[in-house]
């Protein structure tokens, strides 16, 4: 009995063992990848700017104890077959200009008269080192930008680009169109110009000062030294573990205020909640439309 | 004061009488500079060698640290692949049909200022859809620029649905 289904079970696991393998084979492709590796020492003295101008590109920038800026950007083309990813490799240019203190790099398509459209994949990235204290300013259509520890000026100016701050804490001056903004453990002055752009402020401990449509902002957090917004068509949510830590003034038309119960208060109506809990509080103000006004409560062990 | 006076020219003059004494000969000077010759030529080449050999490191740490170097890599992967289809559904055109129609009937709703600025913000979204179609030309299209058409075509949406309660109400 047993030799008769020995092999019948053996034969059953090859064949779903080949329908396992045949799965992922049947949504996933093989691709080349090209890749042209730049990388630079910028050499830098207190009071440079970095400027970057890129197009369709990741931008990771990090800060080190280094004097220096170190450039590594990547240019990166794919496709099935090596010999297109390689020939349209050439559409990808840059540069990487040192001028009066200011250290421009950018990245471009270029492409003679009779171009149609490429026929794979055309990417960027840019990694960065740089000192805590130099200013930046970048601009960034299609793709991600990541900052972490600068303590100098940050310009931002982006479309469709998710923007994520991690230890920011010196004036940060952000334009968004379309995209994601997350700053998370953020502090010193922070200015958002934003539309079509949803933002979160985890942990902030700053000061904010946000204009806003068509949008989502949330905030958090137990050390918010200011929060000001004007809205339209922009939905906020607040999230404290103490909200009687901060005086309120907030407004919203055409749309509704949603208090904690914990709050034990009631909103002057349903869409205006104006409290001031202590002189000493930051404040909080909100005008918006069309779009409700959330605070949220969450128990913090470290508070209780 | 005046004994010491003429000690001193007395010193002088003996100082003037008196050939003066080397404590080598000619000879062993001429030897002394020959040999140095010998010793010193190799010396300064030396010298010249370290000082180009110095400048040389210098100018390649200089070149090494300043300039730009780049390298090629080539590598296979295998990527998920997405067949995206224009979401510009039927439904979607039969929708702004409907609103186009709505309008020419009843012109009270479409005269208002909230329904001019959100039909003004879906004409900017299709311009936004223009420019993103331009993109995919230049950089292929990356799954970067369907979540932006995935962003824009949402906004769409809910704008037109705003449109339509207006003008149905």
């Amino acid at each position: 009995m047993k030799k008769t289904i020995k092999p019948y079970c053996w034969r059953l696991f090859v064949i779903i063992v080949l329908c396992v393998m045949y799965l992922p084979a049947q949504c996933q492709q093989q691709v080349q990848i090209v890749t042209k590796t730049i990388t630079k020492t910028l050499s830098y003295t207190p009071g440079d700017t970095l400027k970057i101008l890129a197009e369709k590109a990741n931008v990771n920038i990090t800060t080190w104890s280094g004097n220096e800026v170190s450039v590594i950007i990547r240019l990166i083309s794919k496709h099935k077959k090596k010999e297109i990813a390689e020939s349209e490799l050439q559409y990808l240019n840059y540069e990487i200009r040192s001028e009066k203190g200011v250290h421009t790099l950018s990245n471009f398509f270029a492409t003679d008269g009779t171009f149609k459209s490429v026929k794979g994949v055309l990417t960027c990235s840019y990694e960065l080192k740089i000192p805590q204290s130099m200013a930046v300013d970048l601009s960034n259509r299609y793709g991600m930008v990541s900052i972490s520890g600068l303590s100098a000026k940050l310009k931002a100016t982006i479309q469709f680009v998710e923007l994520q701050l991690t230890e920011c804490i010196g004036e940060q001056e952000i334009q968004a169109f379309f995209g994601e903004v997350t700053t998370s453990d953020g502090g010193g002055t922070l200015s958002l110009n934003l539309q079509k752009t949803d933002v979160e402020l985890v942990d902030f401990k700053g000061k904010a000062r946000v204009k806003a449509s068509y949008g989502k902002v949330g905030v958090s957090g137990d050390e918010v030294r200011s929060f000001s917004l004007i809205g339209e068509r922009t939905a906020v949510s607040l999230l404290f573990s103490n909200p009687k830590a901060y005086n309120y003034d907030l407004k919203t038309t055409f749309s509704k205020i949603k208090l904690p119960d914990m709050l034990d208060f009631e909103a002057q109506s349903a869409n205006e909640f104006k409290k001031e809990f202590s002189q000493g509080n930051p404040n909080i103000r909100i005008n918006t439309t069309y779009s409700p006004i959330q605070l949220n409560t969450y128990y913090n062990v470290s508070n209780h | 004061m005046k004994d010491s006076r003429t000690e001193l020219a007395r010193m002088l003059r003996q100082l003037d009488e008196e050939p003066m004494e080397f404590s080598w000969s000619e000879d062993d000077l001429w030897e002394d500079i020959n040999g140095r010759k010998t010793t010193s030529r190799p010396a300064r080449w030396y010298a010249v060698a370290a000082s180009v050999g110095l400048l040389l490191l210098a100018g390649l740490f200089w070149m090494t640290h300043n300039q730009e170097s780049y390298s090629m890599s080539y590598e296979v992967a295998y990527e998920e692949v997405d067949g995206f289809q224009d979401p510009t559904s039927e439904l979607v055109l039969s929708a702004q049909a409907l609103i186009a129609h709505s309008c020419d009937n009843q012109s009270a709703v479409c005269e208002s200022s909230e329904f001019k600025s959100l039909s003004q913000e879906l004409a900017m979204l299709q311009q936004q859809i223009n420019s993103l179609d331009e993109m995919i030309k230049k950089y292929g299209n990356d799954p970067v620029f369907i979540k932006s058409r995935i962003q824009i075509e949402n906004l769409k949406s809910e704008i037109t649905n705003k449109l339509i309660q207006m003008v149905m109400s």
